[in-house]
């Protein structure tokens, strides 16, 4: 069975006047389900155009990226953001005068994924599963803290039962104490929903929890191995 | 959850903003509501009086270049020209002279015994040329029917002064009467002139001239009609008013007259005698359209022998036309400024409540979501608020455009008719123009100036200016409000889906 997402000779650049300024130069990796990737970097490094290629919120300049072995552009960036992958901001992007139930539910509602019959009680389970109970997912989103914000994002990104979860910087702006329980939320749907989770941050606190940690210099990746638990 | 769905969370959630975006539309579609109910109520008040009216072209002698060879107009010639597509009804009248036995005529200082002559003014319409024109008014009775017309049958309207002094009611008889003389047993007696030739002075016997036949042609009375004095300025500057030489006219179908006079013609001709019968036929044709008239007098020219010309009063719609035109030419600026405005409004207000949506579209491209699925959301969001602000528009902007133009319609027609009457403008009263030569007839002066019987005056405009919502109106008001709401929406939505969601979103 082939990898879940295969980064093949990626390049991404700035045309500057007659140069071209990299960002990403020839960057090729495998992803695995069921475990949870860090890619660590300081700050311009290229963290977020990188995650954007992959979650097909961008093109890449040059270079392929796989799902299951079949290129993204086949399955069309549309179908693959809908029915392929979840992503997780860092400033939640949720609608902002919707419940978050029903941001939930839009997501749902977007998708040709197979979902269970009753998609309003699915969406309160998940809502459950990342610590939202249903006082709280009957609220507008706005009227949420920044914690439990990013909880309903990653509850949306999760809704439309899809493998690969990406997230740029989903505790960028949140404490510590609700970073954990974030980490944790990404860590258990790697480990026990078996699913691909790839987390941008320069947080070493969440690279020290990531199955593979991946650093991003100067345009490339550097493989810093596994960190044995 | 369906866009539309979403699309109405949406207006439900943020009622401010909905609020305005509603309030804008609704200002705005009332301007355009208002200024298009006010252009196309323009545009039938005008089209209802010029059908009311109609221009009418006139058959006229020109007395400078009339000959002995100038025919009178004939009933073939009218017919003929009538027959012009641009026509859209003609008239013509024969009138003729006749005595009527025991009838007297009516004059408003001295009268006579004995029987009178009137002048009998046929019609070919079931409404009457003077009556049109106002210069007759049906008091009694009726006017004459379609078949009447068409059997020619031997109906009369006469005057009530006439009937009053007859002791005549609807119902009664006149019995006209034609002597038809043999002038040539008669013998004059020649004076010798100081000259070679004889000048023939008194007939000697016989002293009367044999009478060939006495015809006798009943009529019978179906109408009774009152006639308008006339006004005119005396020698020394008073107006005068007297009565009016219709009073002496007895109306029927052409067709009654015709016969009469065909009956004469067959007994002179039998017995070889000149008959000595002159009519006079008056023709009037109603054209389609005012603009049609020069059209019409070139396409015709050809019919008139010389001599007789061809006359209109176009020239008397322009003080209706003009003040018209000028708020008509107001209502369509404003229009067109409205719908320029409200675009450009809407556009920049749509465009500012699409930036706050700017991140939502984002984020449901980043979802997955269909463009097109984004784009019906949207259009639905705006669309619905702008349904319910151009409907309540095209009531409330005809309700503000009835009362506003109304008021701006009646003080340019006040004004247009001021600026006549100072300036002195040649314009042709309409009762100058119908069937009336019956009026030359008179032994009165000639009126200097008549009053305005047939001219519009600005209580009849008025009357007919409704702003009333007529389907076109209405539609064009929804194609307009709805139309300029769709672009707008359209534009900024597309610029945003343009972009990739790492733009709207990172
Ligand atoms: N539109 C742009 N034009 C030119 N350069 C850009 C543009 N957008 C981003 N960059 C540059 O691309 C580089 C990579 O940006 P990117 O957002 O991927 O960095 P990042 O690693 O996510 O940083 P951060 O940790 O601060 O989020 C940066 O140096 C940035 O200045
Ligand atoms: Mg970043």
């Amino acid at each position: 069975m082939p990898n879940i997402l295969s980064v093949r000779n990626l390049n991404y650049y700035y045309q500057d006047g007659d140069t071209r300024r990299f960002i990403l130069r020839d960057v090729s990796y495998d992803f695995e389900r069921g475990r949870f990737y860090v890619i660590l970097g300081e700050s311009g490094s290229g963290k977020t155009t990188f995650l954007s290629m992959i979650a097909a919120l961008d093109t890449p300049k040059s270079g392929e990226i796989l799902f299951e072995g079949v290129d993204i552009r086949r399955i069309g960036y549309e179908n693959y953001r809908r029915n392929k992958a979840g992503m997780v901001f860092q400033s939640y992007n949720l609608i902002p005068y919707m419940t978050a139930v029903e941001n939930v539910l839009v997501a749902m509602s977007i998708t040709q994924n197979k979902l269970p019959a009753d998609k309003k009680e699915t969406a309160y389970n998940l809502l459950q599963y990342v610590g939202i109970d249903k006082a709280k997912a009957n609220r507008t989103v706005n009227k949420l803290s920044g914690g439990e914000q990013q909880r309903v994002a990653i509850a949306r990104a999760v809704a439309t039962d899809v493998d690969l979860i990406l997230a740029d910087e989903p505790t960028g702006n949140l404490d510590e104490e609700t970073e954990a329980g974030i980490v944790e939320i990404f860590k258990s749907l790697a480990h026990d929903y078996n699913k691909c989770v790839i987390v941008v941050t320069h947080s070493s606190e969440i690279a020290a929890q990531a199955d593979e940690v991946i650093r991003l210099k100067k345009g490339v990746f550097l493989n810093d191995g596994q960190f044995s638990g | 959850m369906n866009v539309f769905k979403r699309g109405l969370i949406s207006i439900v959630r943020r009622p401010g903003k909905s609020a305005i975006l509603f309030i804008l539309i609704l200002v705005l579609s009332n301007i355009i509501a208002g200024a298009i109910s006010v252009k196309n109520a323009l545009v039938n008040t005008e089209n209802a009086i010029l059908e009311k009216m109609g221009v009418e072209v006139t058959i006229e002698y020109n007395w400078l270049d009339i000959t002995d060879a100038t025919p009178s107009i004939t009933p073939e010639m009218v017919e003929t020209i009538g027959q012009s597509e641009y026509v859209k009804e003609y008239d013509y009248s024969t009138t003729y002279y006749m005595e009527a036995r025991g009838v007297k005529n009516y004059y408003s200082d001295y009268y006579y015994d004995g029987n009178g002559s009137f002048t009998i003014t046929g019609g070919r319409n079931t409404t009457l040329q003077d009556v049109r024109s106002g210069d007759i008014t049906i008091k009694e009775g009726r006017t004459y029917t379609r078949e009447e017309i068409e059997s020619g049958a031997p109906v009369l309207l006469i005057s009530d002064k006439v009937a009053q002094l007859n002791d005549l009611s609807v119902g009664s008889s006149v019995t006209f009467l034609y002597t038809l003389y043999d002038y040539s047993d008669i013998v004059y007696r020649k004076y010798a002139a100081e000259g070679d030739f004889d000048i023939p002075v008194l007939p000697i016997e016989p002293w009367e001239p044999k009478v060939i036949k006495t015809f006798e042609f009943e009529f019978k009375i179906i109408g009774i009609f009152s006639a308008k004095p006339m006004r005119y300025t005396d020698w020394n500057g008073n107006i005068v008013e007297t009565d009016s030489p219709l009073l002496n006219t007895f109306y029927t179908v052409n067709k009654a007259i015709n016969a009469c006079i065909n009956e004469i013609r067959k007994e002179a001709q039998a017995a070889g005698v000149p008959d000595n019968i002159y009519i006079n036929t008056a023709a009037v044709f109603i054209l389609k359209h005012p603009d049609y008239v020069e059209l019409f007098e070139s396409q015709n020219k050809q019919h008139l022998p010389k001599g007789l010309v061809f006359k209109n009063n176009a020239k008397s719609f322009e003080s209706i036309r003009t003040p018209m035109a000028n708020v008509e030419w107001i209502a369509e600026i404003v229009m067109w400024v409205a719908v320029g405005a409200t675009v450009l409004i809407i556009s920049l207000l749509v465009t500012l409540f699409l930036r706050d949506r700017r991140h939502e579209m984002g984020i449901y491209l980043a979802l997955g979501a269909r463009k097109g699925a984004i784009v019906t959301q949207i259009l639905t969001e705006v669309l619905v608020v702008a349904l319910i602000a151009v409907t309540l528009s095209v009531f409330t902007g005809n309700l503000l455009a009835s009362n506003m133009s109304a008021t701006m319609l009646e003080n340019q027609l006040t004004e247009e008719q001021k600026n006549e009457t100072d300036g002195g403008r040649d314009v042709i009263p309409f009762s100058d123009i119908g069937i009336s030569s019956s009026k030359s007839i008179g032994i009165l002066p000639v009126p200097i100036e008549e009053e305005d019987t047939g001219r519009i005056t600005t209580e009849d405009v008025m009357e007919m200016y409704k702003v009333r919502l007529d389907l076109k109106t209405v539609l064009f008001i929804y194609l307009i409000g709805m139309g300029s709401v769709l672009i707008s929406t359209l534009v900024p939505i597309i610029y945003t889906l343009r972009l990739k969601p790492r733009q709207i979103l990172m």
